[in-house]
């Protein structure tokens, strides 16, 4: 009943603080059903934490497709073409 | 025609192995790129000096190599940043927000300008504090698991997450002071003086 108890206090006194962590926590490991919750409360009615939210996924959706090419992209690659052209003529 | 003949084959043969290389390293696509690039145009422009002892790739490695260490000493002469606060500092006792996130806008970054924010964005990775760059670097640009990046680190989970967040803040308001203007919501600072953060490279 008190575990109960607290997470309801939780989900529903959530701080800034507290759900910004969990913002964090969620791009590397499940949330609990608790934190899930104790998340979408707040960012319910907090513009600033949904703020916070869209701008690290942002930051993470540069870093992943830096991830997703294995070799040179085809821009770079005819730049690097371009210039050792240029070096060669 | 022979391999030294063309230094387009040397790109085709040899490229996505260097920047597969660089990558690893330097962990940002464009400085990668632009280190392939520098390390094709040096190689051909001395190719006389290549006497044939080791393989063509090995030699172009090794000039790669003092182009990645000459890379990360110009990112050390760089001017910091300031100190950021710490995690905790960011809110206020009630665990509110001290300096509210500015607003990135829609379209935060223009298609034209995403190779200078990609720059920006690895020079504001590369400011953050030793442990904490490490930790980002494994698990959000090299995308380790959580599990491998408290082995290789030495860290619990908890203290993995820690660095994660603190990172995460530290980049978000690196971002916002370098790349962003500061919004009209966010209540002047010290640290608003620092003003745009010069690009990686």
């Amino acid at each position: 009943m008190v575990r109960y108890l607290k997470a309801g206090l939780f989900i529903l006194s959530g701080t800034c603080e507290q759900v910004s962590r969990l913002i964090s926590d969620e791009c590397d490991r499940p949330l609990t059903a608790e934190e899930r919750w104790a998340s979408r409360v707040h960012l319910a009615y907090c513009p600033q934490c949904h703020r916070f939210r869209v701008q690290v996924r942002h930051i993470n959706s540069h870093l992943k497709e830096h991830r997703l090419a294995p070799g040179l992209s085809l821009k770079a690659r005819d730049r690097i073409a371009r210039r050792l052209e240029k070096l060669n003529s | 025609m022979s391999e030294s003949d063309q230094p387009q084959q040397w790109l085709e043969q040899h490229g996505d192995a260097l920047f597969a290389y660089a990558w690893r390293r330097v962990g940002e696509r464009e400085v990668a790129e632009d280190l392939v690039q520098d390390t094709l145009l040096a190689a051909w422009k001395h190719r006389a000096k290549f006497r044939g002892d080791s393989t063509r790739r090995t030699w172009l490695i090794a000039i790669l190599r003092r182009k990645i260490i000459d890379e990360r000493r110009k990112r050390a002469n760089m001017p910091t940043l300031g100190v950021l606060p710490e995690a905790g500092d960011w809110f206020n006792s009630r665990g509110r927000w001290k300096t509210k996130p500015a607003s990135w806008g829609n379209d935060p970054v223009d298609a034209c300008e995403m190779n200078d924010f990609r720059r920006v964005l690895a020079g504001c990775i590369d400011r953050l504090p030793e442990d904490q760059a490490a930790a980002f670097k494994l698990r959000a640009v090299r995308e380790v698991s959580t599990q491998d990046c408290c082995k290789q680190l030495g860290v619990t989970t908890s203290n993995l997450g820690v660095r994660l967040y603190r990172a995460r803040m530290a980049l978000r308001r690196c971002l916002e002071l370098g790349w962003f203007k500061t919004g009209p919501r966010s209540k002047p600072t010290p640290e608003s003086k620092i003003g745009r953060v010069a690009p990686a490279k």
